[in-house]
C-alpha cells in the first residue's frame, strides 16, 4: 500500500512540475489576436459552452488522470528523448552542400551583382544587387577569404519530405573545394 | 502531421487559399530562420502570410504570427524598410490554389485534394503561366467548397485569455 501511495505521490508531483513548466513558459502575448480569429473561423463552436466545458474542464482532466497513472511511460520517453538528441539529423535530412559537378561558371563579384539586380514597377524591392537577399550576399561577400573564388551552382536535392529541389546560387570554391553557398533558387521538381 | 492552414492570395480581385509558402524559401534563403511561437497543430510554421498578385508579381503584404518570445511579428519585422508590401522575387515555383468541392480530405499537410487546383508557376516572383489541373468531379452535393482544416491541437497557451 505504502508502494502506492509513492506512485500517485510522484503522478502528483509530476503534474506539478508539468504545470508550472506550462505556467513558466507562458508569454502574455502568446494569444495573438490571429490564432484566436482562424480558430474561430475554422470551428464556431469554440465559442459554445459545450465546446468549453470539454476543452477546458474535460480534457484537462483526463490529462491529469493519465498523467497520474502512466508517468513512468512519460519518465522513459523523456530519458530516451534526452539521450537521443546527438542522433537525431534523419538519414534524409543531411545538410545541402555544393559539389564540384554542380559548378558552373567562375565569376567576378561585379559579374554577379550586375546579373542579380532586382526591380519592380511598385518599388517593393532595395535597388541593390539580389534585393530582399542582400545582406544575406555581404555575409556571403565578407566570408569569402583571399584567393577564393565564386562560382554559380546548379544542383539537385533531396528535401526532408522526400521531394527534389532544384537549387541555384553562387558558392565559394577555396582550394578548388566547393564551401559556403548562397542559395538563389529553389524550386520543387513536379512529381507526376 | 496535421492539415495545414493556407497562406491567404489575393488574386484577380479574389481572396484564395494558397497552398504554397514562399516566405519559408525567404528565410531558408536569406539565413534568418526565425523562431515563431507554434500554438497550433495546424499551423507548424507559426505564422500566416497575406499575398498579391500584381501585374502577374508576387507581393507579400501582411503577415500575423507571434515570434517564441511572444513579440508580435509582421512584414515589417523582416523587411523594416518595406512594411507594406514586398516583392517576392526570390521566389521560383508553383503555387497550388484548390478550388471547387473537396474530393478526399487528407489529414497531412496541404495533402487534401480538391475538384480543381489553379496553378501559378513563377520565376523570381513574376507569374510565367497559369493552368488550371482537373482532378475529379465530386458526386456529394454536402461536399464542402474551399479548403478546410478539419480538426487541430492548440496549445492551451494560445487560448489563455
Amino acid at each position: 500500500m505504502v508502494y502506492l501511495y509513492w506512485y500517485f505521490g510522484i503522478g502528483l508531483a509530476v503534474i506539478a512540475m508539468l504545470y508550472g513548466e506550462d505556467r513558466l513558459k507562458s508569454k502574455p502575448n502568446s494569444n495573438s489576436d490571429f490564432i484566436r480569429d482562424i480558430l474561430d473561423a475554422s470551428d464556431p463552436n469554440r465559442t459554445k459552452l459545450g465546446y468549453r466545458i470539454r476543452h477546458n474542464i474535460l480534457a484537462p482532466m483526463l490529462v491529469a488522470v493519465s498523467v497520474l497513472l502512466l508517468w513512468p511511460a512519460g519518465a522513459c520517453l523523456r530519458i530516451k528523448e534526452f539521450f537521443s538528441k546527438p542522433n537525431q539529423v534523419a538519414a534524409g535530412e543531411r545538410e545541402f552542400a555544393v559539389a564540384r559537378s554542380d559548378l558552373q561558371e567562375r565569376l567576378s563579384t561585379p559579374e554577379i551583382e550586375d546579373r542579380e539586380i532586382v526591380s519592380d514597377p511598385l518599388y517593393a524591392v532595395p535597388d541593390l544587387p539580389f534585393g530582399h537577399l542582400n545582406a544575406a550576399w555581404r555575409r556571403f561577400l565578407n566570408d569569402l577569404a583571399q584567393g577564393d573564388e565564386v562560382w554559380s551552382f546548379s544542383a539537385h536535392a533531396q528535401t526532408k519530405w522526400g521531394t527534389t529541389e532544384i537549387r541555384e546560387g553562387y558558392v565559394e570554391v577555396r582550394g578548388g573545394v566547393p564551401g559556403v553557398h548562397l542559395l538563389t533558387v529553389r524550386k520543387e521538381v513536379a512529381q507526376e | 502531421m496535421t492539415a495545414q492552414i493556407p497562406e491567404c492570395l489575393l488574386y484577380q480581385g479574389e481572396e484564395l487559399s494558397m497552398c504554397s509558402e514562399p516566405l519559408g524559401d525567404y528565410f531558408a534563403m536569406s539565413g534568418l530562420e526565425p523562431r515563431f511561437g507554434v500554438v497550433c497543430t495546424a499551423l507548424w510554421r507559426g505564422y500566416t502570410g497575406d499575398w498579391e498578385i500584381v501585374d502577374e508579381r508576387l507581393y507579400l503584404v501582411g503577415l500575423q504570427g507571434s515570434l517564441e518570445d511572444g513579440t508580435e511579428a509582421s512584414v515589417a519585422t523582416f523587411f523594416p524598410e518595406f512594411p507594406d508590401r514586398v516583392f517576392a522575387h526570390w521566389f521560383s515555383g508553383t503555387i497550388r490554389v484548390p478550388q471547387g468541392k473537396m474530393l478526399e480530405y487528407l489529414h497531412h499537410g496541404y495533402g487534401s485534394t480538391y475538384e480543381r487546383d489553379l496553378l501559378l508557376e513563377l520565376d523570381h516572383g513574376v507569374v510565367t503561366s497559369t493552368t488550371v489541373r482537373h482532378n475529379g468531379t465530386s458526386e456529394d452535393d454536402d461536399a464542402p467548397e474551399g479548403y478546410e482544416v478539419a480538426a487541430m491541437i492548440v496549445s492551451q497557451r494560445s487560448q489563455q485569455e
